[in-house]
């Protein structure tokens, strides 16, 4: 990947509007993506707060799953930073990398299960990654499926899943370490109304836990719905560049 | 690796296992590699070590030992004589007529072809290594004309050398069974590695470590290839016991080993092959894993 031309600042400064904690997340300081001379991210800046809950929209191929990426150490900024919770993410090494994740849930667009493996030790595999698998974490894991609605699902393999049943999946998996942030691409892409405000409802639910939630997507009418649950911060990505929107 | 790193690696972590979906015809193709390859280097192993059993029973056999070759027998007695004068002769033994016929029948192709020639004298003479070979050869020109000293260590230099070639040769065989055997491991691996690109991408984002990664890999190509060796050292160890030892025209006849140092040499070949398998991909899983962030 080349490093692509920055251009025109654009700060932004997600911080202290909502009376949330003002821990940093996620910050980016000037960073800049771009995929051989295509520059898609151009020094971008901006600070993901602990507790708060942001929607990241744009047209298609704006960038957002190349953000996601870089929000999940999938990537590295061409230049610029990024920091993971005060870290500079070229300083964080592969096993620290690792470790960061574990504090990170994601689900992916293609949510990226193991299809061998049922839903059940799908969703347990974070905990036995972590080394934290055991009898007396059964209970969670059976907490997770009811909280998602698959406990009637829990022994199928992904293949056998609905859309919307791998979505919630994914998201309980993503859960499953009680991480301080999730990042969820799509998450309601190609699946039915009612469920993707079910799912909506859920990031709602975790996001007053205590979460920081972060949700690309370019679904208005679940904009429109996260607006009207929770007080979302609203970032716009176009010209790779983002801003926040009116909330 | 400590002993407690090294028991876990046996033991193995389930639910590192499960993460790497069952490789199928690439596993079973692995192991068969691995035990044809071992029952080679099996092979190998017996030939090298019976081609230094041979070089050296060859030289023991020549080394100290000569033939002194009288044309008429009535000089025989007087060679004899001069033979146990001589400082340096340990012993000195007249070969009888069937003796002598008998050794050379072994290099004419009718042995009725030797009937009613006349047959040389030969002594047979043991030597001490502060033999004055000069000496004796001057001393045996002056009083008995005609006799000629076949020294065998000379005559037989190349036989020996010959044994030792086969034990290199036997040497280079069996390094280059390992080799290959590393080769295909190593392939195996690379293959289901990539194969499984989509399972290490997942698992390094929930987390894994990439020690979490290449062990599930590792373990399971060592393994293989340790129970792959198992599997042909044993057939090869077993080929070896059942070919009758001398057997006339039997290739492998002669390659049993006579002790039991030279039939446990064979049993380090499962571990060597499971070590060699356990680096080969380590190696390949650490330079995969680089590539995945």
């Amino acid at each position: 990947m080349g490093v692509s031309g920055c251009s025109g600042s654009v700060a932004l400064q997600l911080s202290g509007a909502m009376g949330k904690g003002t821990v940093a997340v996620i910050e980016f300081r000037n960073a800049c993506f771009g995929y051989g001379d295509r520059p898609v991210l151009t020094d971008v800046t901006l600070t993901l707060e602990a507790g708060r809950f942001y929607v990241l929209s744009g047209p298609s191929g704006a960038g957002k799953t190349t953000f996601l990426r870089l929000c999940t150490l999938e990537a590295l900024p061409d230049s610029g930073e990024v920091l993971f919770f005060g870290d500079a993410a070229r300083a964080i090494d592969r096993d620290g990398v690792a470790l960061l994740r574990r504090r990170m849930g994601t689900v992916h667009q293609d949510c990226k299960f193991l299809d061998h493996l049922s839903v059940r030790r799908n969703i347990a595999l974070p905990l036995e990654i972590a080394g934290r698998a055991g009898p007396a974490q059964e209970a969670d894991i059976d907490d997770l499926l009811g909280w998602v609605d698959l406990t009637d699902r829990a022994e199928a393999l992904p293949p056998q899943l609905s859309g919307g049943e791998r979505q919630r999946a994914a998201l309980a998996r993503a859960v499953m370490l009680s991480p301080d942030v999730l990042i969820a691409d799509e998450p309601t892409g190609n699946i039915d109304r009612d469920m993707a405000l079910r799912i909506l409802s859920l990031l709602v639910e975790l996001n007053r836990l205590g979460r920081t939630i972060l949700i690309a997507t370019h679904d208005l009418e679940l904009i429109r719905a996260a607006k009207a649950q929770v007080s979302a911060q609203m970032l716009r990505l176009t010209g790779g560049t983002i801003a926040q929107a009116a909330a | 690796m400590t002993g407690a790193k090294g028991w876990a690696f046996l033991t193995g972590d389930p639910t590192a296992d499960a993460a790497v979906p069952p490789s199928g015809a690439t596993g079973h193709l692995t192991i068969l590699a691995a035990a044809a390859m071992a029952l080679l280097a099996v092979l190998a192993l017996m030939l090298a070590l019976a081609g230094g059993r041979l070089a050296e029973r060859w030289s023991a056999a020549l080394v100290g030992t000569a033939t002194v070759e009288v044309a008429v027998a009535a000089d025989a007695a007087r060679a004899a004589a001069v033979l146990r004068q001589t400082p340096g002769i340990a012993a000195v033994r007249e070969l009888d007529a069937g003796a002598v016929r008998d050794l050379l029948a072994q290099w004419v192709a009718d042995p009725a072809m030797l009937e009613g020639l006349d047959m040389p004298v030969l002594l047979e003479v043991s030597e001490t290594p502060d033999l004055d070979l000069e000496a004796l050869r001057a001393r045996l020109r002056g009083e008995v004309p005609g006799a000629v000293y076949h020294e065998h260590d000379v005559a037989g230099a190349g036989v020996p050398a010959a044994a030792g070639r086969l034990w290199a040769l036997a040497v280079g065989l069996l390094a280059v069974t390992f080799v290959v055997n590393a080769v295909v491991i190593t392939l195996a691996a690379r293959a289901s590695l990539a194969m499984n690109g989509q399972v290490i991408e997942t698992l390094r984002q929930l987390g894994a470590q990439d020690s979490y990664v290449a062990r599930a890999f590792v373990r399971r190509f060592a393994l293989r290839g340790f129970f792959g060796a198992a599997l042909g050292t044993a057939l090869g160890l077993a080929l070896v016991a059942v070919v009758p030892q001398g057997a006339a025209g039997a290739l492998l006849a002669g390659l049993r080993p006579s002790t039991l140092a030279g039939w446990s040499g064979a049993l380090a070949i499962p571990p060597l092959t499971g070590l060699m398998a356990f680096l080969a991909t380590r190696r390949a899983a650490f330079r995969v894993l680089t590539r995945i962030r």
